[in-house]
């Protein structure tokens, strides 16, 4: 940061120094962002990114789970090897067995396999034609999970076998979708005991340097703008993209802010398209698309430019700044399915001005490398989803154990909409980032997690900046954070 | 800034006006740094109050850090909440992690100390925005001046608006010009015409070329002096071309409108062809080209098009620059009949060493001659699409053991619209794909997708014909 002209130190201006006459031949400093490499991790993102000429549906999802058992069915039997080899329970030693079918009756051993939860609650395309014609209202869920009649499978390319054992296996957060590994014996009812469980756990995570010095550098990231672009537009908004430029507040403000050498708008920055029309007719189910009700054709009329052309308008200022990235979320005009792909320029022209210097637009989810920082964001889809699969709310928990599984999104492709990759899943995770995100969530936590092999990752929920008017800076070298709230006095906020 | 006239203008602008104007608006309207216009607006409201009593009502920003749980908005996570049942052993359980928490909120002057109260620390105070009467609670009527603040900023570039406002400058920020943000294509579609040119055959050339006189084109054996060795375009160039054949075909529809289906007219954009080393229609004198241009309808057939359309390709562009493109897609499109001649074009620009214009008229006769076309192009169809392209066909047959197999074979086919499509049994070395015909919308289709001969009928995207569906 370089102070462009020379002024008083800040120290000396007090809190009322603006509110006083100008005087003559006073100059106000103007500060510079420093220079700083802010690029995306092409190795991960390339595989988000899908080509039209390449994307193809004809295919299965069996293979993206095959792929996902296939890469890391060696990591967890490693972990599992580890922590089991040469044990013995009940005086016999316990082995690792490489099908689940060939588990034998009373035999203490260890297998690899994808976790099946079958539920009865969830979304099943059966009922959803049930539905259409008998119209019965949609039993709102926010949550599938029934404890009492939900049934954990351990699965693998040879089959499938029920996983039992109430003091661990229930007790454990598993979804769909995750490898683990298992150590027990089957029942004479044909069921697996659950003695234990292991996961891949973090995977290994790059080094990095860490420069001491006195400038501080730091990524902001705000979630659910939802610009609207109406008469009742939020006016926090207008604030955070004030503060950001460095024009809000006073001098330290203004010098804080241009500690900001990047800005990650992570997902919703467009309004929920579900009126409150459809809210009364559907579920309040998250996934509303389950329960919505099919639309053919295109009514042009209910075409409302507004919240583009505003949040176009508020890019392409900020975007002289600050150098941003956007992320699409679930409400944004770009596919619905994981992983997302970028929202494309066109729809912000003014903004797409800045496209080859300091804007850009990525996929759900990205990574980021950033003075050496690795992210990993993503819109909140994912964790959203695990959500639905267990019980309570503790979303730190969830994006940790993501991180443990060495998946990002576990659950596509069974409740979370995913593309049928057919050669890698790009979800599974090589790398333990530096900082890890997630979008719209319900308020903003923050927790460091801590690898066995000494990595050390800032998890950060991000809450809807329309619901709550913050967003979080996280220092690049640090990875301290700090929240900056945007509020009209006396103002309600808007309820999403 | 005269400290008059400022207070002049928020006089007009509040007691005359009645509307609101934050410190943005008026940095932006003085053009001064954003904190002077925050100075500004606090000089201007103190001094209204004995002026103007009532008639100016200010809104204020204290940013700082709250009292924790004494506010209505955003309660402060002071404390880091971590997660309990997570068994692994080095998570900080327990351990608080202090939340620095910054608020920055916008009260009206009436509550001004009400809300200072409720804040532990106040980094700064400063007035936001005056306006005739106080804000309604949303404080909507800002927004409509956020919006004019960014639509002057629009328009000036981010360095200055640094300097200027005292926004926080961006090094790497650059707003390109409006056509460049387009225009990183544009490069390459021109770059590519010249290739192109080269293999003009695929391209239906009519249109393109603009009744300009210019001639450029014709002077398509115009030679252009010493390129002749450039001109050797390579196969390679000339199969890149037809890559490139296809941007230049999205270009080439609205020049098409420009030109009428007059040969080339040679006004081809000559810095488009200048870019690339494999000639373009060269541009000579208007003069000379209008005359050559007659001469070449007169002469011409099919295959003095074709002719000079590989001299085209072969020339260097010249001055005139529409023409040259223009000559190069007239080439294209022309090119139906000529498609085949693609495989010529190498050999074309080694005879057509023709300097002058003069020259031309004489070359072009000599198009004739080149006997090399094989293709069955009838000279009179012109305005069909014709050409040869590469189409994936199912043969079945039956083999040794009496099972009927069907084997996937890639042809040539020679197609036109709106006749039918006869196969041929040629097989062209080169790959241009014959198909690449920019005009009919329904052929970019097919051009899209062609690389592999994916064979879609012309009549697929629009029937030319009922018969077509029988005739597959």
């Amino acid at each position: 940061m370089n102070i462009m002209s020379p002024v008083a130190s800040s120290s000396a201006l007090d809190s009322d120094y603006l509110l006083s006459a100008p005087k003559d031949d006073e100059t106000f400093p103007t500060f510079e962002r420093r220079v700083s490499s802010r690029g995306l991790v092409s190795k991960y993102n390339d595989e988000f990114v899908l080509k039209n000429t390449d994307k193809s549906y004809e295919q299965q999802y069996a293979s993206l789970y095959f792929l996902r058992l296939t890469v890391l069915k060696p990591r967890v039997a490693k972990v599992a090897a580890d922590a089991w080899n040469g044990m013995s329970i009940l005086s016999q030693q316990v082995k690792a067995v490489d099908r689940v079918l060939d588990v034998r009756q009373g035999e203490f051993c260890w297998i690899v396999g994808t976790i099946y939860i079958e539920m009865s609650l969830k979304p099943n395309i059966l009922d959803e034609i049930t539905k259409e014609f008998w119209t019965t209202a949609p039993i709102s869920k926010d949550k599938f999970v029934d404890p009492e009649r939900d049934a954990i499978m351990l699965e693998d390319e040879s089959g499938r076998v029920n996983l039992v054992g109430s003091t661990t296996i229930k007790s454990e957060l598993l979804v769909t979708g995750c490898v683990v590994a298992v150590l027990g014996s089957e029942t004479t009812s044909g069921d697996f005991d659950v003695v234990d469980i292991r996961y891949p756990e973090l995977a290994p995570q790059l080094p990095r340097e860490v420069s001491s010095g006195h400038d501080r550098k730091y990524v902001a990231l705000v979630s659910g703008l939802e610009v609207s672009g109406d008469v009742h537009e939020s006016y926090e908004t207008t604030m955070l993209f004030e503060y950001l430029m460095g024009e809000l507040g006073g001098s330290d403000d203004s010098k804080h802010a241009s500690e900001i050498i990047h800005v990650i708008v992570a997902g919703n920055s467009f309004p929920n398209r579900d009126g409150p029309l459809s809210r009364d007719e559907d579920s309040q189910d998250d996934n509303s698309s389950q329960t919505k009700k099919k639309k053919y054709g295109y009514d042009s009329k209910s075409y409302n430019s507004k919240p583009t052309e505003a949040l176009d308008s508020l890019l392409a200022d900020l975007s002289t700044s600050v150098s941003v990235d956007i992320m699409p979320g679930e409400q944004d005009p770009t596919n619905y399915s994981y992983p997302q792909q970028p929202i494309s320029p066109a729809l912000v022209p003014r903004t797409r001005r800045f496209v080859q210097s300091t804007f850009r637009s990525v996929s759900n989810p990205c990574w980021w490398d950033i003075e050496g920082l690795r992210i990993l964001g993503t819109g909140g889809q994912p964790i959203n989803d695990i959500f639905r699969y267990i019980e309570g709310d503790d979303r730190l928990q969830m994006m940790e154990y993501t991180l443990r599984w060495q998946h990002c999104a576990p659950t596509a492709p069974d409740t979370l909409w995913s593309y049928p990759f057919r050669d890698c899943d790009p979800f599974i995770l090589n790398e333990t980032p530096h900082l890890f995100f997630a979008g719209s969530q319900p308020e903003f936590k923050t927790k460091i997690l801590e690898g066995d092999d000494g990595q050390r990752v800032r998890l950060v929920t991000l809450p809807k900046f329309s619901e709550t008017g913050q967003v979080v800076l996280v220092d690049v070298d640090t990875l301290a954070c700090e929240v900056v709230t945007f509020a009209l006095h006396g103002a309600r906020r808007r309820d999403s | 800034m005269a400290s008059e006239s400022y207070s002049t203008f928020l006089a007009t602008r509040l007691v005359h006006d009645q509307e609101t104007i934050t410190y943005r608006l008026l940095s932006r309207e003085l053009k001064i740094h954003t904190a002077l216009a925050k100075r500004y607006l606090y000089a201007f409201h103190a001094s209204s109050k004995s002026i103007y009593p009532d008639k100016v009502h200010a809104t204020y920003l204290i940013s700082g850090q709250k009292r924790p749980a004494t506010t209505a908005t955003g309660d402060v996570l002071m404390s880091d909440v971590s997660s309990p049942p997570s068994t692994l052993p080095d998570t900080d359980a327990g351990v608080e992690e202090e939340i620095v928490e910054t608020v920055l909120e916008l009260v009206p002057e009436e509550e001004l100390d009400d809300a200072k109260s409720t804040f532990r620390k106040i980094a700064y105070v400063h007035v936001y925005s005056l306006e005739p009467t106080r804000l309604p609670e949303d404080f909507i009527t800002l927004a409509e001046c956020g919006r004019k603040v960014r639509d002057i900023d629009l328009n000036e570039d981010p360095h200055a608006i640094s300097k200027t406002y005292g926004v926080i400058a961006e090094p790497a920020a650059k707003r390109q010009q409006l056509g460049q943000v387009a225009s990183a294509q544009p490069k390459k579609p021109e770059a590519i015409l010249p290739p192109r040119s080269k293999a003009p055959h695929a391209e239906p050339e009519a249109k393109q070329r603009p009744p300009s006189k210019a001639s450029t084109l014709p002077s398509p054996f115009p030679p252009t002096t010493a390129k002749a060795d450039r001109d050797r375009p390579s196969t390679a160039e000339v199969e890149a071309s037809t890559k490139s054949i296809k941007k230049e075909k999205i270009e080439s529809p609205p020049k098409k409108k420009l030109a009428s289906p007059a040969l080339k007219s040679g006004s081809t954009p000559s810095t488009v062809i200048r870019k690339t080393k494999s000639r373009s229609p060269t541009s000579r004198s208007s003069s000379q080209p209008s005359q050559e241009l007659q001469s070449m309808f007169s002469s011409s057939e099919d295959e003095n098009d074709k002719d000079e359309r590989e001299d085209l390709v072969k020339t260097e562009a010249e001055a005139e620059s529409p023409k040259d493109v223009i000559g190069s897609i007239h080439e294209s499109f022309i090119s139906d009949e000529i498609d085949l001649s693609i495989d010529k074009t190498p050999a074309k620009p080694k005879e057509t060493n023709i300097k002058s214009e003069d020259v031309e008229m004489e070359s072009a006769p000599q198009l004739e001659e080149p006997g090399e076309h094989t293709t069955k192009i009838s000279p009179t169809k012109r305005a069909h699409r014709r050409g040869r392209r590469k189409v994936t066909k199912p043969i079945h047959t039956k083999d040794a053991n009496g099972f009927l197999t069907t084997k996937y074979e890639e042809v040539w086919e020679s197609y036109s619209e709106p006749s039918d499509e006869e196969p041929s049994g040629t097989r062209s070395a080169a790959s241009i794909k014959g198909s690449s015909t920019p005009a009919p919308k329904k052929e970019k289709d097919v051009n899209v997708k062609k690389e592999n001969g994916s064979k879609k009928k012309p009549a697929s995207g629009g029937q030319s014909s009922l018969m077509s569906f029988w005739k597959k």
